[in-house]
Protein backbone atom coordinates (compact mmCIF):
# COMPACT_ATOMS: atom_id res chain seq x y z
CA UNK A 1 0.00 0.00 0.00
CA UNK A 2 1.40 3.14 -1.09
CA UNK A 3 0.39 6.95 -0.60
CA UNK A 4 0.77 9.88 -2.43
CA UNK A 5 0.97 13.63 -0.53
CA UNK A 6 1.03 16.82 -3.46
CA UNK A 7 1.43 19.90 -1.10
CA UNK A 8 -1.60 22.12 -3.56
CA UNK A 9 -0.33 25.31 -5.57
CA UNK A 10 2.61 24.91 -3.03
CA UNK A 11 4.91 28.08 -3.64
CA UNK A 12 1.92 30.38 -3.84
CA UNK A 13 0.22 28.91 -1.38
CA UNK A 14 3.58 29.41 0.94
CA UNK A 15 3.16 33.50 0.20
CA UNK A 16 0.07 33.37 0.64
CA UNK A 17 0.81 31.74 4.29
CA UNK A 18 3.78 34.53 4.66
CA UNK A 19 0.86 37.01 3.63
CA UNK A 20 -2.28 36.45 5.08
CA UNK A 21 -3.58 40.02 3.34
CA UNK A 22 -2.70 37.79 -0.06
CA UNK A 23 -5.11 34.92 1.04
CA UNK A 24 -7.99 34.83 -0.57
CA UNK A 25 -6.62 36.52 -3.75
CA UNK A 26 -5.13 35.50 -7.21
CA UNK A 27 -1.15 35.54 -6.91
CA UNK A 28 1.67 34.03 -8.58
CA UNK A 29 5.40 33.01 -8.00
CA UNK A 30 7.53 34.00 -10.72
CA UNK A 31 10.90 33.16 -11.52
CA UNK A 32 11.48 37.02 -12.51
CA UNK A 33 9.80 39.97 -11.69
CA UNK A 34 9.63 41.15 -15.11
CA UNK A 35 6.75 40.99 -17.58
CA UNK A 36 8.16 38.46 -19.90
CA UNK A 37 8.62 36.63 -16.49
CA UNK A 38 7.67 32.72 -16.29
CA UNK A 39 4.98 32.18 -13.42
CA UNK A 40 5.92 28.78 -11.80
CA UNK A 41 3.30 28.82 -9.14
CA UNK A 42 0.02 30.44 -9.73
CA UNK A 43 -2.32 30.28 -6.11
CA UNK A 44 -5.59 27.99 -6.25
CA UNK A 45 -7.62 31.68 -6.29
CA UNK A 46 -5.60 32.46 -9.81
CA UNK A 47 -5.96 29.30 -11.39
CA UNK A 48 -9.86 29.49 -10.72
CA UNK A 49 -9.97 33.00 -12.78
CA UNK A 50 -7.74 31.03 -15.44
CA UNK A 51 -4.06 32.05 -14.93
CA UNK A 52 -1.82 28.59 -15.68
CA UNK A 53 1.82 27.82 -14.40
CA UNK A 54 3.68 28.71 -17.16
CA UNK A 55 2.40 31.92 -18.72
CA UNK A 56 4.32 35.10 -18.95
CA UNK A 57 3.43 37.52 -15.97
CA UNK A 58 1.81 39.97 -19.32
CA UNK A 59 -0.10 37.11 -20.34
CA UNK A 60 -1.38 36.20 -16.63
CA UNK A 61 -1.90 39.90 -16.43
CA UNK A 62 -4.61 40.03 -19.64
CA UNK A 63 -6.81 36.95 -17.80
CA UNK A 64 -6.55 38.28 -14.13
CA UNK A 65 -5.90 41.95 -14.22
CA UNK A 66 -6.00 42.04 -10.34
CA UNK A 67 -2.94 39.11 -9.86
CA UNK A 68 -0.48 39.81 -7.61
CA UNK A 69 3.03 38.52 -8.09
CA UNK A 70 6.43 38.08 -5.85
CA UNK A 71 9.40 36.74 -7.01
CA UNK A 72 10.19 32.95 -5.28
CA UNK A 73 11.83 32.54 -2.25
CA UNK A 74 13.68 28.87 -2.27
CA UNK A 75 14.64 29.42 1.07
CA UNK A 76 11.83 29.43 2.07
CA UNK A 77 10.18 26.78 0.05
CA UNK A 78 12.96 24.53 1.42
CA UNK A 79 12.11 25.44 4.77
CA UNK A 80 8.47 24.45 4.98
CA UNK A 81 9.03 21.45 2.80
CA UNK A 82 11.54 20.42 5.47
CA UNK A 83 9.13 20.50 7.78
CA UNK A 84 6.44 18.98 5.73
CA UNK A 85 8.71 15.53 4.97
CA UNK A 86 9.46 15.31 8.72
CA UNK A 87 5.96 15.01 9.53
CA UNK A 88 6.22 12.10 6.61
CA UNK A 89 8.63 10.64 8.15
CA UNK A 90 6.94 9.96 11.29
CA UNK A 91 4.23 8.23 9.45
CA UNK A 92 6.23 5.94 7.57
CA UNK A 93 10.24 4.42 7.67
CA UNK A 94 10.03 4.68 3.55
CA UNK A 95 9.33 7.98 1.90
CA UNK A 96 10.54 9.29 -1.43
CA UNK A 97 10.81 12.73 -1.85
CA UNK A 98 9.57 12.65 -4.88
CA UNK A 99 9.65 16.55 -5.54
CA UNK A 100 9.33 20.01 -3.65
CA UNK A 101 6.31 19.19 -3.06
CA UNK A 102 5.34 15.99 -3.33
CA UNK A 103 6.24 12.42 -1.32
CA UNK A 104 5.55 8.79 -2.06
CA UNK A 105 5.27 6.75 0.96
CA UNK A 106 5.58 3.00 1.44
CA UNK A 107 2.84 1.89 4.04
CA UNK A 108 3.50 -1.11 3.82
CA UNK A 109 3.71 -3.17 7.59
CA UNK A 110 2.41 0.27 9.12
CA UNK A 111 -1.35 0.39 8.70
CA UNK A 112 -3.73 -2.56 8.72
CA UNK A 113 -6.01 -1.18 5.51
CA UNK A 114 -6.37 1.39 3.63
CA UNK A 115 -9.07 3.21 6.11
CA UNK A 116 -6.33 3.42 8.82
CA UNK A 117 -3.77 4.29 6.63
CA UNK A 118 -6.19 7.40 5.82
CA UNK A 119 -7.26 8.05 9.27
CA UNK A 120 -3.32 8.39 9.90
CA UNK A 121 -3.10 10.78 6.72
CA UNK A 122 -5.80 13.14 7.28
CA UNK A 123 -4.31 13.54 11.11
CA UNK A 124 -0.88 14.56 9.42
CA UNK A 125 -2.37 16.93 7.32
CA UNK A 126 -4.14 18.17 10.44
CA UNK A 127 -0.56 18.67 11.96
CA UNK A 128 0.70 20.16 9.00
CA UNK A 129 -2.30 23.26 9.37
CA UNK A 130 -1.70 23.35 12.82
CA UNK A 131 2.17 23.43 13.58
CA UNK A 132 3.49 24.93 9.84
CA UNK A 133 0.79 26.89 8.05
CA UNK A 134 -2.90 26.65 8.07
CA UNK A 135 -3.32 27.99 4.67
CA UNK A 136 -1.25 24.90 3.52
CA UNK A 137 -3.14 22.30 1.47
CA UNK A 138 -2.20 18.80 0.72
CA UNK A 139 -4.03 16.27 -1.70
CA UNK A 140 -3.52 12.60 -0.51
CA UNK A 141 -4.17 9.46 -2.88
CA UNK A 142 -3.96 6.08 -1.40
CA UNK A 143 -3.68 3.09 -3.61
CA UNK A 144 -1.83 -0.42 -3.52
CA UNK A 145 1.10 0.82 -6.31
CA UNK A 146 2.97 4.05 -6.75
CA UNK A 147 1.27 4.69 -10.16
CA UNK A 148 -2.39 4.79 -8.84
CA UNK A 149 -1.75 6.55 -5.70
CA UNK A 150 -0.33 9.57 -7.71
CA UNK A 151 -3.44 8.96 -10.12
CA UNK A 152 -5.68 9.39 -6.65
CA UNK A 153 -4.19 12.31 -5.30
CA UNK A 154 -5.05 14.27 -8.40
CA UNK A 155 -8.84 13.73 -8.50
CA UNK A 156 -9.43 15.91 -5.98
CA UNK A 157 -7.44 19.18 -5.94
CA UNK A 158 -7.27 21.29 -3.07
CA UNK A 159 -7.15 19.37 0.14
CA UNK A 160 -8.53 15.86 -0.96
CA UNK A 161 -8.07 12.42 -0.01
CA UNK A 162 -9.12 9.51 -2.29
CA UNK A 163 -8.31 5.72 -1.88
CA UNK A 164 -8.26 3.49 -4.50
CA UNK A 165 -8.75 -0.19 -4.30
CA UNK A 166 -9.49 -2.99 -6.37
CA UNK A 167 -13.01 -2.36 -6.06
CA UNK A 168 -13.14 1.12 -7.24
CA UNK A 169 -10.30 0.68 -9.76
CA UNK A 170 -12.02 -0.18 -12.75
CA UNK A 171 -15.24 2.81 -12.16
CA UNK A 172 -12.29 5.11 -11.59
CA UNK A 173 -10.36 4.69 -14.35
CA UNK A 174 -13.43 4.90 -16.64
CA UNK A 175 -13.71 8.42 -15.61
CA UNK A 176 -10.13 9.71 -17.12
CA UNK A 177 -8.21 10.02 -20.37
CA UNK A 178 -5.45 8.43 -21.07
CA UNK A 179 -3.63 11.48 -20.85
CA UNK A 180 -4.25 11.73 -17.27
CA UNK A 181 -2.07 9.56 -16.44
CA UNK A 182 1.53 10.88 -15.32
CA UNK A 183 4.03 9.51 -17.91
CA UNK A 184 1.79 9.16 -20.62
CA UNK A 185 1.60 12.48 -23.38
CA UNK A 186 0.49 13.39 -26.51
CA UNK A 187 3.04 11.47 -28.20
CA UNK A 188 2.11 8.24 -27.03
CA UNK A 189 -2.12 9.02 -26.61
CA UNK A 190 -1.96 9.38 -30.02
CA UNK A 191 -0.34 6.03 -30.60
CA UNK A 192 -2.86 4.69 -28.39
CA UNK A 193 -6.09 6.41 -30.14
CA UNK A 194 -4.41 4.70 -33.30
CA UNK A 195 -4.97 1.30 -31.46
CA UNK A 196 -8.77 2.25 -30.86
CA UNK A 197 -7.92 3.39 -26.89
CA UNK A 198 -9.34 6.48 -25.58
CA UNK A 199 -9.61 5.98 -21.64
CA UNK A 200 -7.21 4.40 -19.30
CA UNK A 201 -10.24 1.38 -18.17
CA UNK A 202 -9.84 0.70 -22.08
CA UNK A 203 -5.54 0.51 -21.76
CA UNK A 204 -6.15 -1.60 -18.83
CA UNK A 205 -8.47 -3.88 -20.77
CA UNK A 206 -6.40 -4.73 -23.76
CA UNK A 207 -4.09 -7.34 -24.47
CA UNK A 208 -0.53 -6.90 -23.12
CA UNK A 209 0.78 -8.55 -26.05
CA UNK A 210 -0.57 -6.19 -28.82
CA UNK A 211 0.44 -3.39 -26.38
CA UNK A 212 4.07 -4.88 -25.86
CA UNK A 213 3.97 -5.27 -29.86
CA UNK A 214 3.10 -1.39 -30.17
CA UNK A 215 5.28 0.11 -26.93
CA UNK A 216 7.60 -2.35 -25.81
CA UNK A 217 8.74 -2.95 -22.44
CA UNK A 218 6.56 0.84 -21.57
CA UNK A 219 3.57 -1.25 -22.75
CA UNK A 220 3.98 -4.22 -20.40
CA UNK A 221 4.81 -1.62 -17.92
CA UNK A 222 1.56 0.48 -18.07
CA UNK A 223 -0.78 -2.71 -18.20
CA UNK A 224 0.83 -3.63 -14.72
CA UNK A 225 0.55 -0.18 -13.03
CA UNK A 226 -3.11 -0.14 -14.59
CA UNK A 227 -3.68 -3.45 -12.64
CA UNK A 228 -2.68 -2.00 -9.61
CA UNK A 229 0.60 -3.97 -9.43
CA UNK A 230 3.82 -2.16 -8.21
CA UNK A 231 6.50 -2.01 -10.78
CA UNK A 232 8.09 1.30 -9.79
CA UNK A 233 10.35 1.31 -7.78
CA UNK A 234 9.94 3.81 -4.77
CA UNK A 235 13.49 5.56 -4.06
CA UNK A 236 14.22 6.75 -0.82
CA UNK A 237 16.21 10.11 -0.16
CA UNK A 238 19.66 10.06 -1.19
CA UNK A 239 19.87 6.39 -2.58
CA UNK A 240 20.53 7.46 -6.14
CA UNK A 241 23.11 10.35 -6.76
CA UNK A 242 22.42 12.57 -9.60
CA UNK A 243 22.97 11.90 -12.93
CA UNK A 244 24.27 15.25 -13.63
CA UNK A 245 24.05 18.67 -11.88
CA UNK A 246 23.66 22.22 -13.48
CA UNK A 247 22.51 25.73 -13.56
CA UNK A 248 21.16 28.13 -15.78
CA UNK A 249 20.08 31.55 -15.96
CA UNK A 250 18.25 33.95 -18.70
CA UNK A 251 20.59 36.51 -19.00
CA UNK A 252 18.45 40.50 -19.08
CA UNK A 253 19.61 43.03 -21.56
CA UNK A 254 21.41 45.16 -19.47
CA UNK A 255 23.65 42.51 -19.02
CA UNK A 256 25.08 42.15 -22.20
CA UNK A 257 25.54 46.03 -22.19
CA UNK A 258 27.42 46.06 -18.95
CA UNK A 259 29.73 43.12 -20.66
CA UNK A 260 28.77 40.54 -17.58
CA UNK A 261 28.27 37.05 -19.55
CA UNK A 262 31.82 35.76 -18.59
CA UNK A 263 30.97 36.71 -14.73
CA UNK A 264 27.55 35.24 -15.14
CA UNK A 265 28.64 32.24 -16.63
CA UNK A 266 31.30 31.52 -13.74
CA UNK A 267 29.01 32.05 -10.89
CA UNK A 268 26.45 29.60 -12.60
CA UNK A 269 30.06 26.81 -12.65
CA UNK A 270 30.43 27.69 -9.08
CA UNK A 271 27.24 27.22 -8.10
CA UNK A 272 26.35 23.96 -10.17
CA UNK A 273 30.31 23.21 -8.67
CA UNK A 274 29.46 23.84 -5.02
CA UNK A 275 26.15 21.57 -5.61
CA UNK A 276 28.59 18.78 -7.50
CA UNK A 277 31.43 18.69 -4.51
CA UNK A 278 27.95 18.53 -1.74
CA UNK A 279 27.36 15.32 -3.02
CA UNK A 280 31.06 13.84 -3.20
CA UNK A 281 31.30 13.67 -7.24
CA UNK A 282 33.61 13.96 -9.56
CA UNK A 283 31.93 14.67 -13.59
CA UNK A 284 33.68 13.18 -16.23
CA UNK A 285 32.38 15.75 -19.02
CA UNK A 286 30.77 19.01 -19.09
CA UNK A 287 28.77 21.10 -21.43
CA UNK A 288 28.12 25.17 -21.40
CA UNK A 289 24.55 26.26 -23.45
CA UNK A 290 24.60 29.39 -24.96
CA UNK A 291 21.09 31.28 -26.42
CA UNK A 292 20.88 34.08 -28.27
CA UNK A 293 18.59 36.99 -28.67
CA UNK A 294 16.33 36.93 -31.80
CA UNK A 295 15.72 33.40 -31.04
CA UNK A 296 12.12 31.90 -30.53
CA UNK A 297 13.60 29.36 -28.07
CA UNK A 298 16.64 28.60 -25.67
CA UNK A 299 18.86 25.67 -26.34
CA UNK A 300 17.29 23.22 -23.44
CA UNK A 301 18.89 19.95 -21.99
CA UNK A 302 17.59 17.44 -24.17
CA UNK A 303 18.09 19.62 -27.28
CA UNK A 304 20.96 21.56 -26.70
CA UNK A 305 22.24 21.95 -30.22
CA UNK A 306 19.26 23.55 -31.50
CA UNK A 307 18.00 27.05 -31.01
CA UNK A 308 21.31 28.43 -29.77
CA UNK A 309 24.86 27.19 -29.40
CA UNK A 310 26.57 24.55 -27.25
CA UNK A 311 29.26 22.91 -26.60
CA UNK A 312 30.58 19.68 -24.51
CA UNK A 313 33.96 18.26 -23.88
CA UNK A 314 34.93 15.89 -21.25
CA UNK A 315 37.66 15.98 -18.63
CA UNK A 316 41.05 13.89 -18.59
CA UNK A 317 40.49 13.25 -15.41
CA UNK A 318 36.94 13.50 -13.70
CA UNK A 319 37.15 16.94 -11.78
CA UNK A 320 34.80 18.70 -9.28
CA UNK A 321 37.88 21.30 -7.95
CA UNK A 322 37.02 25.26 -8.49
CA UNK A 323 39.82 26.00 -11.12
CA UNK A 324 39.45 23.12 -13.51
CA UNK A 325 35.33 23.39 -13.50
CA UNK A 326 35.89 27.50 -14.03
CA UNK A 327 38.46 26.74 -16.36
CA UNK A 328 36.23 24.29 -18.41
CA UNK A 329 33.50 26.72 -18.29
CA UNK A 330 35.39 29.91 -19.68
CA UNK A 331 36.97 27.88 -22.60
CA UNK A 332 34.14 26.73 -24.16
CA UNK A 333 31.83 29.67 -23.71
CA UNK A 334 35.27 31.57 -25.54
CA UNK A 335 34.08 28.33 -28.39
CA UNK A 336 30.92 29.04 -28.73
CA UNK A 337 30.66 32.68 -28.38
CA UNK A 338 31.78 35.24 -30.02
CA UNK A 339 31.78 37.56 -27.73
CA UNK A 340 29.50 40.32 -29.62
CA UNK A 341 25.79 38.81 -30.09
CA UNK A 342 23.82 39.36 -27.14
CA UNK A 343 23.08 36.96 -25.30
CA UNK A 344 19.75 35.57 -23.96
CA UNK A 345 20.39 32.24 -21.70
CA UNK A 346 23.00 30.55 -20.64
CA UNK A 347 23.44 27.47 -18.82
CA UNK A 348 26.16 25.02 -17.64
CA UNK A 349 26.25 21.20 -16.92
CA UNK A 350 28.13 18.97 -15.52
CA UNK A 351 27.28 14.93 -16.43
CA UNK A 352 28.57 11.50 -16.56
CA UNK A 353 28.96 12.13 -12.59
CA UNK A 354 31.32 9.27 -10.65
CA UNK A 355 32.18 8.95 -7.18
CA UNK A 356 36.01 9.90 -6.51
CA UNK A 357 38.64 6.64 -6.88
CA UNK A 358 40.98 7.50 -4.42
CA UNK A 359 43.92 7.01 -7.06
CA UNK A 360 46.22 9.71 -7.40
CA UNK A 361 47.14 10.29 -11.08
CA UNK A 362 50.83 10.60 -11.98
CA UNK A 363 50.29 13.04 -14.66
CA UNK A 364 46.67 14.69 -15.35
CA UNK A 365 45.72 16.48 -18.41
CA UNK A 366 45.16 19.83 -17.60
CA UNK A 367 41.94 21.46 -17.19
CA UNK A 368 42.64 23.14 -20.14
CA UNK A 369 42.07 19.85 -21.84
CA UNK A 370 41.17 21.64 -25.61
CA UNK A 371 44.84 22.77 -25.30
CA UNK A 372 45.71 19.55 -23.83
CA UNK A 373 49.09 20.24 -21.93
CA UNK A 374 49.61 17.74 -19.24
CA UNK A 375 51.22 18.71 -16.03
CA UNK A 376 52.36 16.71 -12.96
CA UNK A 377 50.06 15.38 -10.31
CA UNK A 378 51.16 18.02 -7.54
CA UNK A 379 49.83 20.54 -9.04
CA UNK A 380 46.03 18.61 -9.53
CA UNK A 381 46.47 17.96 -5.84
CA UNK A 382 47.23 21.80 -4.74
CA UNK A 383 44.25 22.82 -7.12
CA UNK A 384 41.93 20.29 -5.24
CA UNK A 385 43.16 21.37 -2.00
CA UNK A 386 42.60 24.99 -2.62
CA UNK A 387 39.28 24.10 -4.09
CA UNK A 388 38.57 22.66 -0.16
CA UNK A 389 39.55 25.84 1.28
CA UNK A 390 37.55 27.74 -0.66
CA UNK A 391 34.35 25.66 0.22
CA UNK A 392 35.71 25.82 3.97
CA UNK A 393 35.86 29.88 3.41
CA UNK A 394 32.34 29.96 2.15
CA UNK A 395 30.74 27.41 4.88
CA UNK A 396 31.92 30.06 7.14
CA UNK A 397 31.25 33.07 5.57
CA UNK A 398 29.11 32.73 2.82
CA UNK A 399 28.96 32.01 -0.76
CA UNK A 400 30.23 35.28 -1.98
CA UNK A 401 33.29 35.72 0.61
CA UNK A 402 35.29 34.60 -1.57
CA UNK A 403 34.53 34.77 -5.65
CA UNK A 404 36.95 34.77 -8.39
CA UNK A 405 37.88 38.72 -8.93
CA UNK A 406 36.01 38.78 -12.72
CA UNK A 407 32.82 38.30 -10.30
CA UNK A 408 33.40 41.36 -8.19
CA UNK A 409 30.53 43.47 -8.22
CA UNK A 410 28.17 41.16 -9.90
CA UNK A 411 24.72 41.66 -8.39
CA UNK A 412 22.90 39.06 -6.38
CA UNK A 413 19.95 39.12 -9.20
CA UNK A 414 22.12 37.74 -11.90
CA UNK A 415 22.04 33.53 -11.43
CA UNK A 416 20.67 33.56 -8.06
CA UNK A 417 19.82 30.15 -5.75
CA UNK A 418 16.74 28.83 -8.14
CA UNK A 419 14.55 25.88 -7.25
CA UNK A 420 13.37 22.87 -9.17
CA UNK A 421 10.33 20.75 -9.07
CA UNK A 422 11.95 18.14 -9.14
CA UNK A 423 14.90 18.99 -6.91
CA UNK A 424 14.40 18.13 -3.14
CA UNK A 425 18.48 19.32 -2.54
CA UNK A 426 18.38 21.49 0.82
CA UNK A 427 15.83 19.75 2.03
CA UNK A 428 16.48 18.43 5.55
CA UNK A 429 14.30 15.95 7.27
CA UNK A 430 14.85 15.68 11.32
CA UNK B 1 2.04 48.57 -1.67
CA UNK B 2 5.23 46.45 -1.24
CA UNK B 3 8.92 47.67 0.00
CA UNK B 4 12.07 46.54 0.42
CA UNK B 5 13.81 48.10 3.31
CA UNK B 6 16.72 46.22 5.72
CA UNK B 7 16.48 48.55 8.48
CA UNK B 8 18.15 47.68 11.67
CA UNK B 9 15.05 47.32 14.38
CA UNK B 10 14.26 46.97 17.99
CA UNK B 11 12.00 43.54 19.17
CA UNK B 12 10.92 42.31 22.06
CA UNK B 13 10.08 38.62 21.78
CA UNK B 14 8.29 35.82 24.20
CA UNK B 15 10.02 32.46 24.30
CA UNK B 16 6.70 30.37 24.56
CA UNK B 17 7.91 26.41 25.00
CA UNK B 18 10.71 25.60 22.20
CA UNK B 19 9.57 28.62 20.36
CA UNK B 20 10.47 32.46 19.66
CA UNK B 21 8.15 35.09 18.78
CA UNK B 22 8.17 38.75 18.19
CA UNK B 23 5.57 40.48 20.53
CA UNK B 24 6.52 44.30 19.16
CA UNK B 25 9.07 46.04 17.69
CA UNK B 26 10.53 49.55 16.90
CA UNK B 27 10.88 50.72 13.70
CA UNK B 28 11.86 54.88 13.40
CA UNK B 29 9.63 56.21 15.71
CA UNK B 30 6.98 53.98 16.11
CA UNK B 31 6.64 51.05 17.72
CA UNK B 32 4.11 47.85 15.64
CA UNK B 33 2.68 45.12 17.83
CA UNK B 34 2.57 41.47 15.94
CA UNK B 35 -1.02 40.34 15.46
CA UNK B 36 0.05 37.14 14.24
CA UNK B 37 3.52 35.06 13.42
CA UNK B 38 2.47 33.17 9.91
CA UNK B 39 5.18 31.79 8.99
CA UNK B 40 8.84 30.85 10.33
CA UNK B 41 11.74 29.38 8.27
CA UNK B 42 15.32 29.78 8.67
CA UNK B 43 18.23 30.50 6.41
CA UNK B 44 22.21 30.16 6.09
CA UNK B 45 24.92 32.61 5.44
CA UNK B 46 27.84 30.29 5.43
CA UNK B 47 27.75 29.75 10.16
CA UNK B 48 25.13 32.33 10.40
CA UNK B 49 22.05 30.71 10.78
CA UNK B 50 19.34 33.56 10.31
CA UNK B 51 15.49 33.00 11.39
CA UNK B 52 12.71 34.65 9.28
CA UNK B 53 9.56 35.78 10.82
CA UNK B 54 6.64 36.22 8.81
CA UNK B 55 4.27 38.33 10.64
CA UNK B 56 1.26 40.63 10.45
CA UNK B 57 -0.86 43.31 12.17
CA UNK B 58 -4.22 44.14 11.06
CA UNK B 59 -3.00 46.05 7.74
CA UNK B 60 0.64 45.51 7.24
CA UNK B 61 2.82 42.43 7.05
CA UNK B 62 6.59 42.42 7.96
CA UNK B 63 9.36 39.93 7.36
CA UNK B 64 12.02 39.85 10.19
CA UNK B 65 15.57 38.73 10.16
CA UNK B 66 17.34 37.73 13.16
CA UNK B 67 20.75 36.58 12.98
CA UNK B 68 21.81 33.91 15.53
CA UNK B 69 25.91 35.66 14.76
CA UNK B 70 25.24 38.88 15.12
CA UNK B 71 21.99 38.64 17.72
CA UNK B 72 20.68 41.52 15.53
CA UNK B 73 16.81 42.29 14.29
CA UNK B 74 16.44 43.66 10.56
CA UNK B 75 12.99 44.58 9.20
CA UNK B 76 13.50 43.46 5.66
CA UNK B 77 10.22 43.81 4.06
CA UNK B 78 6.85 45.24 4.09
CA UNK B 79 3.63 44.83 2.32
CA UNK B 80 -0.03 46.78 2.70
CA UNK B 81 -2.94 47.20 1.50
Amino acid sequence: MFAHVDMNSYFASVEQQANPHWRGRPLGVCAYLHKHGCVIAASIEAKKLGAKVGMSVDECRQVCPDMVFVQNDPPKYRAVTSRVFSLLHQISDKVEHYSIDEAFLDLKGWYRDEAEAAWSLARMRIRIQNEIGDWLKCSIGIAPSKFLAKLASDLKKPNGLVIITSDNLDETLSTLEIEDACGIGPRIRRRLNKLGIFSLLELKNYPVGNLMRVLGKAGWMWHERLHGRDVDRLEVAGERPPKSVGHSFCVPRRANEQGLIFPIMLRLAERAGRRLRSFGLLAKSMSVQVGFRGQTQNPSFFHPFENGSACSMAFGEPANDVFSLAHGTTELLRTVWDGKRAVSFLAVTFHDLVPPSGQIPLFVPSANIIAGTPFPHYAWERGTKASLAVDNIRDRYGEEAIIFASMLGLENDYAPDRIGFRKTEGVKVN
Amino acid sequence: MYQKINEPIEAVVIFNGKKVEPVFFKWGNRQYRVKRVNLVHSERQGRDRQYIFSVSDDANAFRLRFSTETLKWTIEETASL
